[in-house]
């Protein structure tokens, strides 16, 4: 079953709030950009995947790399305003998993991008195991 | 569904292994199945049609890639996990063609382990309940 952005993001209550969707896409992206190790890689590998699951062009994407590299990156903040956004509903963080699942093993899997899947998946999913 | 409701089937060649995995699967799952190599895990899985399918990918006569590719023709949702030391990229790019997601990256860490159990046992929960409300 294919999964993707636009779907989470209707579920989520203010879907219209234009920021607020900002907002979800740099969060989601950034949690990508940790788990593909986007310093090392060929970004332009996963353009397609981001424009398919996360609904961002490549050159919206580059803002937020760079937006993300100016920035030291708290994954706790991000994985709590997701969960937040996504009300903290299981479903709905399963698809979202998916979706990160997707990135980390789309290029052919390393140790290092699946563990950090692993490390994200767990602060997702820490009270529902 | 929570993962002592699951039953998995086990599929590994290494005997010393083998008995370890076992051990803590029987104690977190309602039940357990084992099988010795792909062929036998195969068979295994048209009998029992276990919750969860975990397997080493490296086995004599028939390994964990041919084997859940037999069993994703049979049941594309099936639930399937692969021990990885991630060592091999080939065996890493079939597997995600056959859209298996979910790995348990050896050495073994036996936290990261049950949390990669459960994860699943959730997806299968989803999985369900998304079907059988029709979406």
């Amino acid at each position: 079953m294919e999964t993707n952005l636009k779907k989470i993001s209707n579920l989520i209550n203010n879907q219209n709030n234009l920021e607020n969707e900002k907002q979800f896409k740099i969060a989601s992206a950034s949690l990508v950009c940790a788990i593909i190790d986007i310093a090392q890689v060929d970004h332009k590998k996963y353009c397609p995947l981001f424009k398919d699951k996360l609904n961002l062009e490549e050159s919206e994407f580059q803002q937020i790399k760079n937006e993300i590299s100016n920035d030291a990156l708290n994954i706790e903040d991000k994985v709590a305003y997701i969960k937040s956004e996504l009300n903290n509903n299981m479903f709905q963080i399963m698809e979202f998993l998916k979706i990160l699942n997707k990135f980390a093993i789309v290029n052919g899997c390393t140790a290092k991008s699946y563990r950090e899947f692993e490390l994200i998946r767990d602060k997702f999913l820490r009270e529902f195991y | 569904m929570r993962l002592k409701k699951c039953s998995i089937l086990y599929v590994e060649d290494d005997k010393t292994t083998q008995e370890l995995i076992k051990e803590i699967l029987i104690s977190s799952c309602r039940e357990v199945f084992v099988a010795n190599n792909g062929r036998e895990g195969l068979a295994l899985y048209k009998e029992k049609q276990p919750d969860i399918v975990l397997s080493d990918i490296a086995m004599p006569y028939m390994d964990g890639l041919e084997m859940s590719e037999e069993i994703k023709k049979l049941n594309p949702n099936q639930a399937v996990a692969l021990f990885t030391a991630f060592n091999k990229s080939s065996f890493l790019k079939k597997a995600a063609q056959l859209d298996i997601s979910t790995y348990i990256m050896k050495p073994l860490d036996e936290e990261q382990f049950f949390n990669s159990l459960k994860y699943m046992a959730l997806q299968i929960e989803v999985d369900r309940e998304t079907k059988n409300n029709g979406n």
